[in-house]
């Protein structure tokens, strides 16, 4: 695990999540993206404690692309605190424990296709944490 | 495989345990449901009982519970009735691998669950007969309803008669392994199946659902934790309900509660929206007859079980209700009628 960092503050937040979703896009071979594509084309992240809402755009070749608008079709959506999130990224809190508890909720992904959405989460943590080491300490 | 549509009950009746002797009994996977059921045939007079398992735990408890242990494919050749005890997922690898090729004619394959026959996962030869005995209990329960002469209900089905000696073994082995004390239903492997994986997908996590989110609405309004969880299901007055319900009937064990109860329950009822919950279950069995569910089990499989993590994830109890529930144990007796027994 690397440093922990504070969770930024809302506006903050938004510029590290857009940043996570482009290292996801890199981070993540295109192949594994391309499977996320025939599930989902737009995941809509949504941040109940910020206002934040964000959006993982994935097209049919596996190229992703972010958004803080989007007027099309969100398939999916996944909703949860800011700081659950954060929390989850370092190792503090899990996404399973949240959604027991009512915490963090998934909507649009078939239930038996949610194997292959999991697959999904974790490339987001560890990419956010990437994200919030950029944030923190910038490369000079 | 043979359909068998109108539903029959088996009783102790209708057994001869004749139809075991001189038979060798081989119970694949020692776990769960095979301790319990091994256990039980041999306290049922069946003389020959070999455990197959890899080396590891399992194994050892077999020894120690005096059976003689194999590997597989050393044991399955001397079997003339062999239990698949093992998980869904994991049972057609194994059985076409370790089972099949050892297996002799004329003998005899018995699943503990209808899944891997009724979506065409294990395809056992021709020239076997196939049964399922699937009983209606958790393991220990297997045991403790045996030892208490009360028996535990199954389902059981002839699947495939290549002998034509089938059904007497069946029937032979209900009651050996202690159901028909209480009674078997025959149904087809393919009705077990279905009915186990409707009621696993809808009501359990309706269940869970419901326990969760009135911990989660009652502690957000300040309710204590532990009392929630005491109210819900610690105190195992729900357990003694549902139980109420098996012995009095679905509804008339409502009336074992006060009015107050009654009408609260009632009045809430009626004015739940069911629409809605209708639809998704007729969803999730055509998902589960069509085969949709047992592929995306497979795709599960294949790919090194992705979704376990987040399966760990949910049940290491790092969640304000398992923390509730070391609490309240430290300060009350509870839970001690399902410690599990030999």
């Amino acid at each position: 695990m690397t440093e922990e960092h504070s969770i930024p503050g809302p506006e903050d937040f938004t510029e590290v999540m857009r940043r996570t979703i482009q290292l996801v896009g890199t981070n993540v071979p295109r192949s594994s993206l391309q499977k996320v594509a025939e599930m989902l084309h737009t995941l809509s992240w949504e941040f109940k404690d910020y206002g934040v809402k964000i959006y993982f755009l994935v097209d049919d070749l596996g190229s992703v692309d972010c958004a803080t608008e989007w007027s099309g079709q969100v398939d999916s959506s996944i909703t949860m605190d800011a700081s659950t999130f954060h929390n989850a990224a370092y190792g503090k809190a899990n996404f399973g424990a949240a959604m027991v508890m009512g915490k963090l909720q998934v909507k649009g992904i078939s239930p038996l296709k949610l194997g292959k959405f999991n697959t999904l989460l974790k490339p987001f943590l560890s990419s956010y944490r990437q994200a919030c080491g950029e944030w923190y300490e910038p490369a000079v | 495989m043979n359909q068998q549509c109108e539903p029959r009950y088996l009783r102790e009746a209708d057994a001869d345990l004749s139809a075991l002797e001189n038979r060798n009994v081989v119970i694949v996977g020692y776990g769960n449901l095979g301790r319990p059921l091994a256990l039980n045939l041999r306290d049922s007079g069946v003389s020959s009982v070999t455990v197959a398992e890899i080396p590891g735990p399992a194994w050892d408890v077999a020894l120690e519970d005096g059976f003689p242990v194999k590997p597989v494919q050393a044991a399955a050749p001397h079997a003339s009735i062999l239990f698949v005890l093992l998980s869904d997922e994991l049972a057609p690898e194994i059985y076409k691998k370790e089972i099949a090729p050892f297996l002799i004619t004329g003998s005899t394959v018995v699943f503990a669950s209808g899944f891997n026959l009724a979506f065409g996962k294990i395809c056992p030869a021709p020239d076997l007969d196939v049964l399922m005995v699937a009983p209606r209990m958790i393991g220990s329960g297997i045991r403790e309803m045996y030892r208490k002469e009360i028996g535990f209900p199954s389902f059981v089905s002839l699947e495939q008669d290549a002998t034509g000696n089938g059904w007497p073994v069946l029937c032979a082995l209900a009651q050996a392994v202690g159901s028909l004390r209480a009674g078997a239903l025959v149904i087809t492997a393919v009705q077990e199946a279905q009915l186990d994986l409707f009621v696993e997908q809808t009501v359990g996590p309706d269940l869970a659902s419901a326990i969760l989110t009135a911990f989660q609405v009652g502690v957000d309004a300040g309710l204590p934790a532990e009392a929630l969880i005491l109210e819900l299901y610690m105190s195992g007055e729900m357990a003694k309900s549902f139980q109420a319900m098996a012995d009095l009937g679905f509804f008339q064990q409502v009336k074992l509660h006060g009015f107050a109860a009654a009408y609260g329950g009632m009045i809430r009822f009626m004015a739940l929206e069911r629409e809605s919950q209708v639809e998704n279950y007729r969803k999730v069995l055509e998902e589960i007859s069509q085969g949709a569910f047992a592929d995306a089990l497979d795709e599960e499989v294949a790919s090194g079980f992705p979704s376990q993590s987040l399966l760990d994830e949910m049940l290491d109890g790092n969640d304000p209700i398992s923390q509730a529930e070391e609490r309240l144990r430290k300060h009350m007796r509870l839970g001690d009628s399902n410690k599990l027994s030999d």
